[in-house]
């Protein structure tokens, strides 16, 4: 790996586990992520792809291991783990909007409540993230009368109203409607141009070749494969990761 | 016996507005005491009945055993008894409530509790993924319940609150074993100074005078809210 020794990883995780009940879904995880990197992570369903990046902000209580966001440890028992997390943006694959509220009070929430930042200054941010996604004209729109694509774009200027270091995606575009998958890939595209760190669940093939630098592949709660994405996908070393590429290109 | 049902008889009997003369006074005054029993009760209750759901949700095996007991205890009760027991009974450990206290003390008492239940159904039917979304974004398990959790609920809830809003205004009538001078009191007070029962009557239709306002308060809340779900 060519990573530059002296710059501290912006997530290392360290022998992460984690049980359902009897069940071990992710066997003792290890792997560091630096600043500006796009990871995608792929895997059959089931093999723990979900469970692995909601432990990354402890929304999934993991069950050992330790996970590392820069000098913080996430897994520290003594964190405010409501304070690590305004740093680490979270998108959903159902967008999970706040119905009760329109786009721009979506996205004005957090920075408002969490971070204090006042009615103006935070009106004025979220209307140019609005704008940054294309949806500057519905500003006012409960999230009912958007549509999926429209939804998770707002979802994710929502997450960056709180300006993350980091960003996870759950499969952002698997509840979308094909037609509505490219303008929310393109948002993320641009994101990934801009420098953004971000952990992609994510099998659009299209977005992984284009934006993303590295490819971790989960199968049965065990990374097999981790490496540059075009060497991942063209010339896999796993059988596993070729009988399952081959059923998803 | 035509006597029986004829309608002047049934007018003179229970639509004198003889009898009412010069008593609509205290009429209103009785109206006006139920108004400032139910607006307290019901704010009071429903503010106790959304800290009794949270304390379901976030309590401990000992708080539940303990609210659970204070529903079934609620509902098994007649809330006259609660009332004569607050009222009458209290004093004999030397706490003593003024009728309008007690009155109030034991409709949010009783009240709270069906409320807490259906606000704790309401929050239950809330997708997790909202409070998921919400602490990934940094806010605390407070600020969970107070910016999402509880704002979604009360627009789940809203046509159950109504129907209990609507009994503890029926319920203020309880008073009437006390010595405070609510609406139906004062309707039976006049009823039996006159020995006729319009004043009774009369007081069902002021009764509807708080009804029909609260009814329509909530038609626009429940509007409101389906507009924002
Ligand atoms: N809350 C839970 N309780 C019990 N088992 C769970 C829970 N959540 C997930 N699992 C199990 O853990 C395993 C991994 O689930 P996970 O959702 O992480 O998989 P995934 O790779 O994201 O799959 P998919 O591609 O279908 O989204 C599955 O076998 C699932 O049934
Ligand atoms: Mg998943």
């Amino acid at each position: 790996m060519t990573n530059e020794p002296q710059e501290k990883p912006i997530l290392h995780i360290e022998g992460l586990n984690k049980y359902f009940d009897d069940l071990h879904i992710l066997k003792s995880l290890t792997t560091t992520i630096h600043k500006g990197e796009v990871v995608a992570i792929m895997g059959p369903s089931g093999s723990g792809k979900s469970t692995f990046i909601r432990c990354i902000n402890r929304i999934e209580e993991p069950t050992s291991g330790q996970i590392f966001f820069g000098d913080i440890e996430v897994t520290g028992p003594d964190n405010n783990i409501s304070n690590i997390r305004r740093d680490i943006g979270m998108v959903f694959q159902n967008f999970a909007l706040f119905p009760h509220l329109t786009a721009l009070e979506n996205i004005m929430l957090a920075p408002t409540k969490v971070k204090k930042k006042s009615k103006a200054d935070a009106k004025e941010t979220a209307l140019a993230l609005l704008k940054r996604v294309g949806l500057e004209d519905k500003a006012s729109s409960y999230p009912e009368q958007l549509s999926g694509g429209q939804q998770q774009r707002v979802a994710i200027a929502r997450s960056l109203a709180m300006d993350p270091k980091i960003l996870l995606f759950d499969e952002p575009t698997s509840a979308l409607d094909p037609e509505m998958v490219r303008e929310v890939l393109d948002v993320m595209v641009s994101l990934a141009k801009d420098g953004m760190t971000m952990i992609v669940v994510s099998h659009e093939i299209n977005f992984i070749k284009e934006a993303s630098s590295r490819v971790l592949v989960l199968v049965d709660g065990e990374i097999i494969e981790d490496g540059p994405s075009n060497q991942v996908i063209e010339n896999p070393s796993h059988q596993r990761t070729k009988e399952f590429l081959g059923k998803i290109l | 016996m035509d006597g029986a049902f004829d309608i002047d008889e049934i007018r003179y009997i229970f639509f004198n507005m003889q009898v009412m003369e010069g008593q609509w006074g205290l009429l209103f005054s009785g109206l006006w005491m139920t108004v400032k029993i139910a607006v307290v009760a019901i704010i009071a209750s429903t503010a106790l009945g959304l800290l009794v759901s949270i304390l379901r949700l976030k309590g401990n095996a000992f708080t539940n055993a303990l609210l659970i007991g204070y529903l079934e205890f609620c509902r098994a009760t007649p809330i006259v008894v609660a009332l004569i027991v607050v009222y009458f009974g209290l004093p004999f450990l030397n706490i003593t409530f003024s009728p309008f206290q007690s009155a109030v003390i034991v409709i949010v008492f009783v009240h709270a509790a069906y409320i807490g239940e259906a606000f704790r159904s309401g929050i239950l039917a809330i997708n997790i993924a909202q409070s998921e979304a919400a602490q990934s974004l940094g806010l605390t398990q407070l600020q969970t319940y107070r910016y999402i959790l509880v704002p979604q609920a009360f627009r789940i809830v809203l046509p159950t609150l109504s129907n209990q809003w609507t009994g503890i205004i029926k319920d203020t009538s309880i008073c009437t074993i006390l010595a405070i001078t609510e609406l139906l009191k004062a309707a039976q007070i006049v009823a039996a100074w006159k020995a006729n029962p319009t004043p009774l009557v009369m007081s069902t239709l002021l009764y509807l005078l708080i009804l029909i306002p609260l009814t329509i308060f909530t038609m626009k809340l429940e509007r409101k809210a389906g507009l924002k779900k």
